[in-house]
């Protein structure tokens, strides 16, 4: 583990690997996961429990907040290329291979930036009615409470990450492992 | 045969001391083998005679050749029939509406262009056969985004003038082109800031670069191993996706029985987030 020369080398090996994972996912980043997922310093998950006490509430908060982008992406994928919905009936390889371009497809809608929330083929009516959540947000942010409540959420979360983090980090020195 | 050169095998192991024996059983060995070989080619060449024979006589009992009478001009009007089939697609598929375009491909018409534009180098072939004609790149890159959209390959098929086994053809080049003209690539380390930004605006998490989820689809395949705990086979997908919902790592090399925490330790995402230590060891 201490050699330098094993850790070059296999820097090295990296590096020649097709898949390039090494440069985003450095020092203090991390992902985020759900339950199924183990709790590592790179991976972080939520607490368990439904009783959670209220710094790690919200952290599990932001958490869930962040987890939307996979959930909704994978959501899309499904309900655009309903083949994905329909199941695979091709052999393997070339079930490997759908799968992979559909996800390309998906990647370059969103890099175009169009707005594929709205339905198709259905013309926005004009003098909607009024979405009464969105009324009280906007009442809401009038007042000037809800940047108040988001800062305070925002520096709670801070606060849970960073203590989690410690956390985990002295749970790693308490047990001397590393490598599991 | 196969006794044969097992047992041929086993004399070359154990005399494998001398050389000279070696080269002896070598050139049995290369005998026997010539000598079955001669053995299957009479037999191949015994049946096409019989072939011709039997062909023979049908000409002289009926009177008619199936080889030589060959309708030269019903071939060409089926040809003519094809192209005035593709050149009626084409047209359907230029007169559509941009709603009705994304209703059945799933793109907008520029998407569509830009993708059709970067590969159709890679979909056509460079020279045609004698009179043969070739269905354009612009149907063939429709045919599999319909087919992906969820479209059954009969239908597909009927509306293209295609048989079904070209079509298939079609769709794994189109597939293959795709894939890699617009490959999921992992962001380097300056994009992963930007990322990490917009997932601070997002959730109030800094330093976050992605999120990780794994989707079960169903296949076909029954082995055990593809069975999941929902009770159906199917695949695992890994995905990571970044802030405004797009890919930056898909892995799908686990089998459906395979749970969400072991599919990661299986990915290369696993050593890279181990690397952390690494640097912290060695350089620091």
């Amino acid at each position: 583990m201490g050699s330098r020369l094993y850790a070059v080398l296999f820097l090295f090996y990296l590096h020649v690997g097709e898949e390039q994972t090494l440069d985003w996912l450095t020092e203090d980043r991390f992902l985020v996961a759900d339950a199924a997922y183990p709790l590592k310093k790179w991976i972080l998950k939520p607490y368990p429990g439904r009783k959670v006490k209220q710094p790690e509430r919200t952290f599990n908060k932001c958490l869930s907040r962040a987890r939307q982008t996979i959930e909704r992406s994978f959501g899309m994928l499904v309900k655009q290329w309903r083949i994905i919905k329909h199941g695979l009936d091709c052999s393997e390889a070339v079930n490997h291979r759908i799968i992979m371009t559909c996800c390309c497809l998906h990647n370059l809608i969103r890099k175009d930036g169009v707005d594929y929330s709205q339905p198709i083929g259905e013309e926005e009516v004009a003098g909607s009615p009024i979405n009464i959540r969105e009324y009280l947000y906007s009442k809401l942010h009038e007042d000037g409470m809800l940047n108040i409540i988001a800062s305070d959420d925002a520096k709670a979360a801070d606060r849970a990450g960073r203590y989690r983090r410690n956390l985990e980090c002295d749970a790693l020195r308490m047990e001397g492992v590393f490598w599991d | 045969m196969n006794r044969r050169v097992l047992i041929t095998f086993i004399l070359l192991c154990l005399q494998s001391t001398m050389n000279i024996a070696l080269l002896v059983q070598n050139q049995e060995f290369l005998l026997l083998y010539d000598f079955e070989r001669r053995k299957n080619l009479k037999k191949r060449a015994r049946k096409t005679i019989e072939d011709s024979l039997q062909l023979t006589r049908t000409i002289v009992e009926s009177g008619y050749n199936p080889n030589m009478a060959r309708d030269r001009t019903r071939d060409k009007k089926r040809k003519t029939e094809k192209m005035e089939k593709i050149a009626k697609a084409e047209d359907e598929l230029s007169k559509l509406s941009d709603i009705d375009f994304r209703k059945k491909y799933r793109v907008t018409k520029q998407i569509f262009e830009n993708i059709l534009n970067s590969i159709t180098p890679l979909i056509t072939t460079q020279y045609r056969f004698g009179g043969r004609y070739q269905v354009p790149a612009r149907l063939k890159l429709a045919s599999t985004l319909r087919y992906l959209a969820g479209g059954s390959y009969l239908d597909i098929s009927s509306i293209y003038s295609t048989s079904q086994r070209t079509f298939y053809n079609h769709r794994d080049l189109v597939m293959d082109a795709i894939i890699q003209c617009f490959p999921i690539v992992p962001p380097t380390r300056l994009e992963a800031r930007d990322i990490a930004e917009n997932f601070k605006q997002k959730s109030d998490l800094s330093c976050c670069v992605g999120a990780i989820d794994g989707l079960l689809i169903r296949v076909n395949q029954k082995r055990k191993d593809d069975y999941t705990r929902k009770g159906f086979p199917a695949v695992n997908l890994q995905g990571i996706a970044g802030p405004n919902g797009e890919f930056l790592y898909v892995n799908t090399q686990c089998y459906g029985s395979v749970p969400d925490g072991q599919a990661i330790r299986v990915s290369c995402l696993w050593e890279a987030g181990y690397m952390q230590f690494y640097f912290y060891f060695t350089f620091m």
